[in-house]
C-alpha cells in the first residue's frame, strides 16, 4: 500500500514478472496509508510505502514497520550506496541537527544494521517556474517576490511549506535561528512562519495554495501560475501538457541557509502483518531484487527521482541482472553527472526523459544537448537545505496551520 | 422494563402481535436511523471529547479539541465566515431559482416544466469534481471566457478575478445547487389553487399584487425546503472551497485537513458537532418561521 508515485505499475509488474508472485498493491494518499495502516490494516498488509514527514507516524511514533535488517538485502553495500544514506552526518554536516534526523528514520539501532524505513527513490525538491515568464528562480524567496504577487503558488502541507519558508526567513536574517532547526522549528520559529504566510496570504502573493499534485500541474500548465513550489513529476506533467516548464538548480542563498529539500520514498514491511502472513522475505525481495536491482532507477528517473545505490555504476550505468537492463551511459551521465544529452534538444523546459531515445552506447555530448534540471547530483547533495521529517511541534503547527488555511 | 412488561405490550390478551400499524410501518425507518445516523454521531460525539496524541487517539476525556480547536479564533472566525457563505449562497440561489421555477410553473405545460426541471439534473450525473473542476478551463486565464473577451478586443489582459475568486466560488455552488432551490419551489407553486389567482385578479389585483399577496405567501414552505436544502449542502461543501476558491477554508475544509494531516480525530469530530449544531438551529429557526407541512398536505 503506498500512494501513486511509489507504487507505479512497472514496480508491481516487475515484481511479478522476476518471482511470478502477484501482488496487489493498492494506492492510497499518504495520510491514507496512515489510517489504514494505524486502523487496523496493519494485520493484512505485507507492505508500506510513504515518505519521510509520513513515516513517522508509521516507524518512529509507532511500531508499524519490521526493521529490515542489511544483512537481509543483498544489494545493500555501504561501498555502493550514496553517502547520502551511509554516512549522513558526515555528508551533510553542513545542515547541523539535521543530518541526525535522516540517521533516525533510517536506522534502527545505533550499529547500524538495521534500516528501520529502508529508502528507495528520494529526490532534491525545488521551485518549478515558467521561463516564459521568469527569467531565473534559484531559491524559496523567488516564490515570495513581489514581482510575482497574485501568479505564484505554493503547497498546503505545514511539514513541507514551513521549512521553506524558514529557509527564506533565516537566510534573510527575518528571524533567528539555525540551519539545524528548519526540520523541526520551535514553536517561535513556526509562529514567525506561519504568520509570514498569512500575511503573504492575505497580501495576494498566491494565486492559490495547492494540496493535490493534479493541483499544482494544473495551476502552472493553465498558466494560472508561473512559479512555486512543484514536485519534479509535476514539473515534468506541466510540459507534457505543452507549457514549458524549468525545474530550479536551487542556489543557498545570502547565508548559506536555503537549498533543495531533501526527502526519501521507502518500503517497509509491516508489523505484524508481513510476520504473521509469512511474507517478509517476498517485501525484501521487493525492495532488494526490484528496487535495488539495475532496471529501477532508469525506470524511475522518467519522473525526476534517484536511487540510494546509483554509485554502483556496474550495475545501475552499464550493467544489468534479472530485472533488467541498467540506465546506459548516455541516460546515467545525464541523470548523475550532470552530462548533456548526445542529442541536441531545442526547448529544454520542454524536455521529456521518457519520450527521449536514450543511447546504450557510451558517445559525445551534444554541444546543445539538454542538461538535467538541477544538475549533477553531487552539486544537488551539497546544495540540500532541508530534510523533510514529522517535526516533533506537529500537534501546535497542524493547530497553527488552520490560520494559514482559512486566512 | 420487565419481561412481563415487554410481553404485555408486545402481544394482547389473545397471544396476537400487538403493534399497531404505524410502528410496523415506521419501525424500519426508526431502526434505519438509529444505526446509521444516531450511532454514527454518537461515535462522533464520543471522539470529540478523547485525547490525541501524535497520530494517536487516547481513550482519555478531555474538553481540549473544544476549547483548544473549536473555540480557537481561526475556527471561530471560519464558521463565521461558513455560514455567511451559506447564507449568501441560499440568497443568490433564490434569486435565480425562484424566476426559474416561477417560469416553469406559469409559462410552460405541466408536463414540459416538470421535463425542463429534469433537465437540471442531467449535470448531476458526473461527479461533483468533475463539475467543479469543469469551471478551470472556462473560468482561468487561459480558459474560454479570457480568450473570447481578448479575441474581441474587449480585454488586452486576462481577467483573473473570474476564477480563485468569490465569483468563481458563487458560480460553482449556483450551478450545484439551484436546482435544489427551484424544484421545491415549483412544487409549492404548481399546489397553488388557481381560483385563488383568478380571484385576485377579479378584485382587481394587479399581477405585481397579486404575486406579493398571493403567490408568494403560498410559495413560502417551497423557498423554505430549498433555503434549507441550498444552506446545508453549501456550508458542508468540500469541492467548491477546494478548486474554486484558491485556499480559502470553510469549516468543512478545516475538518478535512484535521483527518488528513496528522489524523486529528478529536479535532475533526468537534469541528462536525459544531456544524451540526449550526445546521439544526438554522434548520429549527427556518420552520418556526414557514409551516412547510402545507406541502405534505397539498
Amino acid at each position: 500500500m503506498g500512494p501513486a508515485w511509489s507504487n507505479r505499475d512497472g514496480q508491481v509488474s516487475k515484481f511479478t514478472e522476476m518471482t511470478d508472485i502477484n501482488l496487489d498493491a493498492s494506492r492510497a494518499t499518504i495520510p491514507t496509508v496512515q489510517q489504514k495502516i494505524l486502523g487496523g490494516d496493519r494485520e493484512s498488509v505485507d507492505a508500506f510505502s510513504v515518505e519521510t514527514s509520513g513515516a513517522g507516524a508509521l516507524v518512529q511514533a509507532n511500531d508499524a514497520h519490521i526493521p529490515v535488517p542489511t544483512s537481509d538485502l543483498e544489494n545493500w553495500d555501504t561501498d555502493s550506496v550514496s553517502d547520502l544514506f551511509s554516512r549522513p552526518e558526515e555528508r551533510l554536516d553542513f545542515l547541523g541537527a539535521q543530518a541526525q534526523t535522516i540517521t533516525d528514520i533510517l536506522w534502527q539501532d545505533d550499529a547500524k544494521s538495521e534500516l528501520r524505513f529502508p529508502p528507495t527513490v528520494y529526490n532534491f525538491d525545488a521551485v518549478g517556474y515558467n521561463p516564459k515568464f521568469v527569467d531565473e528562480a534559484t531559491l524559496w524567496s523567488d516564490i515570495f517576490d513581489e514581482q510575482y504577487n497574485g501568479q505564484s503558488i505554493i503547497g498546503e502541507t505545514a511539514s513541507i511549506t514551513i521549512p521553506q519558508v524558514l529557509m527564506h526567513l533565516l537566510d534573510n536574517e527575518m528571524i533567528d535561528g539555525k540551519v539545524g532547526d528548519i526540520n523541526n522549528p520551535t514553536q517561535e520559529q513556526l509562529d514567525a512562519a506561519i504568520d509570514f504566510l498569512v500575511e503573504q496570504k492575505n497580501a495576494g502573493q498566491f494565486r492559490s495554495t495547492w494540496g493535490a499534485y493534479g493541483q499544482s500541474v494544473n495551476l502552472m500548465s493553465g498558466e494560472e501560475a508561473v512559479i512555486g513550489d512543484l514536485w519534479q513529476p509535476a514539473a515534468l506533467d506541466v510540459r507534457r501538457s505543452g507549457t514549458p516548464c524549468t525545474y530550479a538548480t536551487m542556489e543557498t542563498g545570502q547565508n548559506g541557509l536555503q537549498g533543495y529539500r531533501f526527502w526519501y520514498g521507502g518500503i517497509s514491511p509491516t508489523n505484524p502483518g508481513a510476520r504473521e502472513r509469512n511474507n517478509y522475505n517476498e517485501v525484501t525481495s521487493l525492495i532488494n531484487d526490484v528496487h535495488y536491482g539495475a532496471w529501477f532507477p532508469g525506470y524511475i528517473q522518467g519522473w525526476g527521482y534517484s536511487v540510494p545505490h546509483y554509485p554502483n555504476e556496474e550495475l545501475v550505468r552499464t550493467g544489468s541482472d534479472d530485472s533488467g537492463q541498467g540506465m546506459g551511459p548516455e541516460y546515467y551521465d545525464w541523470a548523475y553527472r550532470g552530462t548533456k544529452t548526445y542529442q541536441s534538444v531545442e526547448e529544454p523546459a520542454l524536455f521529456d526523459p521518457q519520450e527521449y531515445d536514450w543511447s546504450m552506447e557510451e558517445g559525445e555530448p551534444a554541444e546543445d544537448g539538454s542538461v538535467r534540471d538541477s544538475g549533477d547530483i553531487e552539486e544537488r547533495i551539497d546544495r540540500i537545505g532541508f530534510f523533510q521529517i514529522w517535526p516533533d511541534e506537529a500537534e501546535y503547527m497542524q493547530q497553527r496551520w488552520q490560520d494559514f488555511t482559512s486566512a | 422494563m420487565s419481561t412481563s412488561t415487554l410481553r404485555d405490550r408486545l402481544f394482547d390478551d389473545n397471544g396476537n402481535l400487538a403493534i399497531g400499524e404505524v410502528q410496523l410501518l415506521a419501525g424500519p425507518t426508526v431502526i434505519w436511523f438509529a444505526l446509521f445516523l444516531l450511532a454514527p454521531l454518537a461515535v462522533v460525539l464520543y471522539y470529540s471529547f478523547l485525547t490525541y496524541e501524535s497520530f494517536s487517539v487516547i481513550q482519555e476525556f478531555t474538553l481540549a479539541a473544544y476549547t483548544e480547536t473549536v473555540f480557537s479564533d481561526t475556527v471561530l472566525s471560519s464558521l463565521t465566515q461558513t455560514i455567511g457563505i451559506g447564507l449568501v449562497v441560499s440568497l443568490i440561489t433564490l434569486v435565480f431559482g425562484y424566476p426559474l421555477a416561477y417560469f416553469l410553473r406559469f409559462y410552460t405545460s405541466e408536463n414540459g416544466g416538470i421535463l425542463l426541471l429534469l433537465f437540471l439534473v442531467i449535470p448531476f450525473w458526473t461527479s461533483g469534481v468533475i463539475r467543479t473542476l469543469g469551471w478551470l478551463p472556462i473560468l482561468g486565464k487561459t480558459g474560454v471566457i479570457n480568450q473570447v473577451l481578448i479575441m474581441a478586443g474587449i480585454i488586452d489582459q486576462p481577467l483573473s478575478w473570474l476564477l480563485f475568486s468569490p465569483v468563481s466560488q458563487v458560480i460553482g455552488y449556483l450551478q450545484n445547487y439551484i436546482v435544489f432551490m427551484a424544484a421545491p419551489i415549483y412544487i409549492s407553486l404548481s399546489q397553488i389553487d388557481e381560483d385563488l389567482l383568478d380571484a385576485s385578479e377579479t378584485l382587481r389585483g394587479t399581477p405585481l399584487a397579486t404575486f406579493r399577496h398571493v403567490t408568494l405567501p403560498l410559495s413560502l414552505p417551497g423557498v423554505a425546503i430549498g433555503c434549507m436544502f441550498t444552506f446545508v449542502l453549501t456550508i458542508g461543501n468540500f469541492t467548491v472551497p477546494t478548486f474554486l476558491s484558491g485556499g480559502s477554508a470553510t469549516i468543512s475544509t478545516l475538518i478535512y485537513d484535521a483527518v488528513n494531516r496528522g489524523l486529528r480525530y478529536p479535532a475533526a469530530a468537534a469541528m462536525s458537532m459544531v456544524l451540526l449544531a449550526v445546521i439544526f438551529v438554522f434548520i429549527y429557526a427556518l420552520f418556526r418561521r414557514v409551516d412547510i407541512s402545507e406541502i405534505a398536505q397539498s
